[in-house]
């Protein structure tokens, strides 16, 4: 008993040391810190499954995820036709979306170094809805032209967004939101532009896609998107020992030993990879790649061993709640999970910009 | 030892260029200080030190070898470098970033090991810093920051320490102190100290040898007592100085007595007929 009980108070210690401290990451932190949000993003996920238009008891979410995933004979029920159909592959994508967001914030925070860069923000999304939107027209029977041409844009606008916003002396805060408010602006526009003009069956609902929707559930494409998302998370969490030298400065990192020009490249490449992915299938969802990077840091620091994983454990916290809020909130009708992250991230970033 | 020789760079290939035929060596053990006005060439000597910048003409040369011959890895272990005062954005605690300077002993990836932690609490309570380790970066004063970037530099357990103004920002006591305690450093650990510093004072007092730097030419080096004439820092800064004894130390003491005035063009008035008549107390109160 009294074993159990010291137990209980070193685990309780090392939870609180971990959970609420600062400073350079080590295993343990980590390991605690992304088991607590991963299990709450398991609760979550699961609440997001029998929440809807469509009450589904709990029982009954239980029992399809039980017959789906350990086998078992069941009637194909409508529980399950929502649950595994509908809402299954919805919550996915919106637990895909809201990591790769979230780690695509993260990887142009440390391009750029400014906490301020985020695909939204900066018209990365508007690139990538754009090209997106070009796939659609010009080869709808290819589905996985789609991401490609949105990372294609994404990539574009990012190199356009970093070579305007760079001056003499650096990347300047002002220049950088003021490049990339006017690329998002003129990109959305033609976005629009083209939607309003074109008359393609294929382009049908593609105005609410813009908004951010999640209800395509990936469109066939869901294993290719967490494929792409899991792996460039994969490979950004190698580069995080480097990338934590070069939020510090170029000059220092190179100083270090860092082969910075890779450590850009890569950062670049994998930012607009996982936003022109996700844009393509569930359109601009804004402000992800803001608020959670920036709220991990205030919680537990800079250091990306850290931040990386904690960062897009949270931001599908955030898109599968931000989701579910879209789908209840106004029931049977359904907002665009755009919207909803918009109106909460919106004035989070005027606040950030406040600060800078 | 680390040798520079008959360095000339220009940032660009058609400007005028920033450092022409500088040579220097530095031996293991022994306090180099850098001087001259600004706009001089002081920081892009060190950076060509350190291999961040390719001379056009020369080389550079650690341990006899050029710095091409190193990979990255092995330049950033043996290089301890302050370059400028770390601008930062994001959070950043003080031991986070010190333990940045163990990554060149890192494959990369992976964690800092308790030798590393330890390395780097040491090079903290080094600089008197142990105390603020958890503290923010962006909370720091001045000097303490300076001293943080400092112990940066010597957790990377460096063959050669390269110093660009190490005592900006730190009030009279800790220049005194910050420079014994690299002077301390470089004689302990056999490191090859090169530092770049504007209290002319400061340098005579602690540095081995010094140089003297105009418009990227050599004016003089060697020795404080050699290099601090008033005829070479006349020639350095266009300005007339006093230099005698320290009553304590014996070294050179520097005093500022005024800027050279412009022939012809003088603000008070006065004529003077050139340098040799030049007034030798312009700093003597206003009438």
């Amino acid at each position: 008993m009294i074993r159990y009980r010291l137990a209980m108070v070193e685990a309780h210690r090392v939870l609180g040391r971990s959970l609420f401290e600062r400073g350079p990451a080590t295993p343990k932190k980590v390991a605690v810190v992304c088991g607590v949000l991963a299990l709450l993003l398991l609760l979550i996920a699961t609440a997001a499954l029998h929440m809807g238009s469509e009450p589904v008891s709990r029982e009954a979410v239980a029992e399809v995820l039980r017959t789906h995933l350990f086998g078992g004979a069941g009637e194909p029920t409508v529980s399950d036709t929502i649950v595994w159909r509908i809402r299954g592959p919805r919550v996915l994508l919106g637990l895909a979306a809201g990591a790769a967001l979230a780690v695509a914030g993260v990887l142009l925070q440390a391009l750029l170094r400014n906490p301020l860069a985020e695909p939204y923000v900066l018209g990365i999304s508007g690139g990538a809805a754009l090209g997106a939107i070009f796939a659609v027209l010009g080869f709808a029977e290819l589905p996985l032209l789609r991401p490609l041409l949105a990372f294609t844009g994404a990539a574009l606008v990012t190199a356009l967004v970093y070579g305007l916003s760079r001056g003499r002396t650096g990347i300047s805060t002002e220049r950088l939101v003021l490049a990339g408010l006017i690329l998002a602006t003129l990109l959305w526009s033609a976005v629009a532009l083209v939607l309003a003009l074109v008359p393609n069956p294929h382009l049908r609902g593609l105005t609410f896609w813009m908004m951010g929707d999640l209800s395509g559930g990936g469109n066939g494409l869901l294993p290719l998107v967490l494929g792409i998302v899991f792996g460039a998370a994969a490979v950004a969490y190698a580069h995080a020992r480097r990338l934590n030298l070069l939020m510090v400065g170029e000059e220092d990192a190179r100083v270090l030993g860092v082969d910075v020009e890779r450590v850009k490249t890569a950062a670049y490449l994998l930012a607009s990879l996982l936003a022109g992915t996700i844009v393509s299938v569930a359109g601009a969802i804004g402000f992800v790649g803001l608020l959670v990077p920036h709220l991990v840091r205030m919680l537990w620091g800079s250091d990306n061993r850290l931040v990386i994983p904690a960062a897009a454990l949270s931001g599908a916290i955030l898109v599968v709640l931000a989701d579910a809020v879209a789908r209840t909130a106004l029931a049977p009708r359904e907002l665009p999970v755009g919207a909803v992250m918009a109106s909460l991230g919106a004035p989070f970033f005027i606040l950030l910009l406040r600060r800078a | 030892m680390l040798q520079v020789r008959d360095v000339t760079f220009a940032y660009e290939r058609s400007a005028r260029p920033v450092l022409a035929g500088v040579s220097l060596v530095v031996a293991s053990g022994e306090l180099v200080a850098v001087i001259g006005p600004n706009g001089s060439g002081k920081t892009t000597l060190l950076r060509l030190m350190r291999g961040l910048l390719r001379p056009q003409r020369g080389e550079v040369l650690w341990e006899g070898k050029p710095l091409g011959h190193f990979s990255p890895r092995e330049l950033a272990q043996r290089f301890g470098v302050v370059l400028q005062e770390p601008k930062l954005g994001f959070p950043m605690t003080v031991l986070e970033y010190v333990l940045h300077a163990r990554f060149p002993y890192s494959n990369g990836f992976g964690f800092e090991s308790e030798r590393d932690r330890q390395i780097a609490l040491s090079a903290l309570r080094l600089m008197r810093a142990l105390e603020f380790k958890d503290r923010e970066l962006a909370e720091l004063s001045g000097g303490e920051r300076q001293r943080v970037v400092l112990a940066r530099a010597l957790a990377g357990e460096p063959r050669a320490l390269l110093l660009d103004e190490p005592t900006a920002n730190l009030d009279v006591r800790f220049q005194v102190e910050m420079l014994a305690l690299i002077r301390r450093i470089t004689r302990e650990r056999a490191l090859s100290t090169v530092f770049i510093a504007h209290e002319l004072n400061l340098v005579a007092e602690f540095a081995d040898r010094v140089l003297l730097l105009k418009d990227g030419q050599v004016i003089a080096c060697g020795p404080p007592h050699e290099v601090f004439t008033e005829e070479r820092l006349r020639q350095a800064f266009e300005a007339e100085f006093l230099v005698d004894r320290h009553p304590l130390s014996g070294a050179p003491r520097i005093t500022f007595v005024g800027p050279i005035p412009d022939r012809g063009g003088n603000p008070s008035g006065e004529r003077t007929n050139g340098a040799a008549s030049a007034p030798k107390f312009v700093l003597q109160r206003e009438r």
